[in-house]
């Protein structure tokens, strides 16, 4: 092996790709079965992260050196900084009404 | 004898995905809340170290300071200004349960399975030059100017909303 080559990089596009996948798919469990309106909502940060993982293996690998992936992953972090302070904000307005954060004890819409 | 580069990097990568997937499950598997936000804290320190090892230094940085610093403190305040009722259990009926494992599965088996047979062009990383927050910073103030500003407006806007809601009349 010549010595001049820089090392091989042992983590191909698809290790990234997959931990991604596993991160939402796990996310994704804990938000559809969880009941406490908090725990959703950390159930959705995770998922969150498996798509910032997804991008930033995709700046990582592709041809070009500009970090699209990487700003992609700047504005998911601002939309989730919002989305956590919204839905907090959401979550305690419910508490003050109905005394609950279960999300199966706030059912009004039901028909 | 010393350890090859490779390796070191390999093993972090495998062991940092470890922890973040431990760390996940652990937030479903907890039964209090307060245990479930500090396995979210495992999983967001172990997704910082994994964008070390992709290398986006700038972006492991931001996500210490949004996630781990300013997310968990407002999830940490909300989990106290809402009592928690620890007698009950805090996963939906087995019914529910199996129908968010099949539902995320599906998505894990089918994303799985396109990842490991679409031809991707090629794998080996391409050299980077410049530092990731002179790149970041330089695409934020030329061609991402408008999702920039549009995301400053959202901030502001979910700030406004959040004080709103929450407020007592």
């Amino acid at each position: 092996m010549p010595s001049a080559l820089p090392p091989p990089y042992p983590i191909t596009l698809q290790h990234g790709l997959i931990l991604g996948a596993m991160l939402f798919a796990i996310g994704m469990v804990g938000a559809l079965t969880k009941r406490n309106a908090i725990t959703i909502l950390m159930s959705i940060e995770v998922m969150f992260n498996g798509v910032i993982v997804t991008f930033v293996s995709f700046a990582r690998h592709a041809q070009t050196t500009d970090l699209i992936g990487q700003i992609f992953a700047i504005f998911i972090i601002t939309v989730a900084a919002a989305d956590a302070a919204v839905g907090l904000a959401i979550v305690i307005a419910i508490y003050r009404l109905r005394h609950t954060v279960r999300v199966d004890a706030v059912d009004t819409l039901q028909g | 004898m010393s350890i090859p580069v490779e390796f070191l990097v390999a093993g972090g990568f495998y062991t940092f995905a470890a922890l973040a997937v431990a760390g996940a499950i652990g937030l479903i598997l907890a039964r209090r809340v307060f245990h479930s936000a500090l396995f979210l804290v495992l999983t967001l320190s172990s997704v910082a170290a994994e964008l070390v090892i992709l290398g986006a230094d700038f972006l492991a940085a931001v996500q210490v300071l949004v996630y781990v610093g300013a997310i968990m403190v407002l999830i940490i305040f909300g989990i106290m200004l809402t009592p928690q009722q620890v007698e009950l259990p805090d996963i939906g009926g087995p019914g529910q349960a199996l129908a968010g494992v099949l539902v995320a599965g599906a998505i894990l088996i089918v994303s799985t399975v396109v990842i490991a047979t679409s031809r991707w062009p090629r794998s080996t990383p391409t050299p980077m030059d410049k530092s990731t927050t002179e790149t970041i910073g330089h695409g934020l103030f030329n061609a991402f100017v408008l999702p920039f500003e549009i995301a400053s407006i959202l901030l502001v806007v979910a700030m406004i909303g959040a004080i709103v809601i929450a407020r007592e009349e």
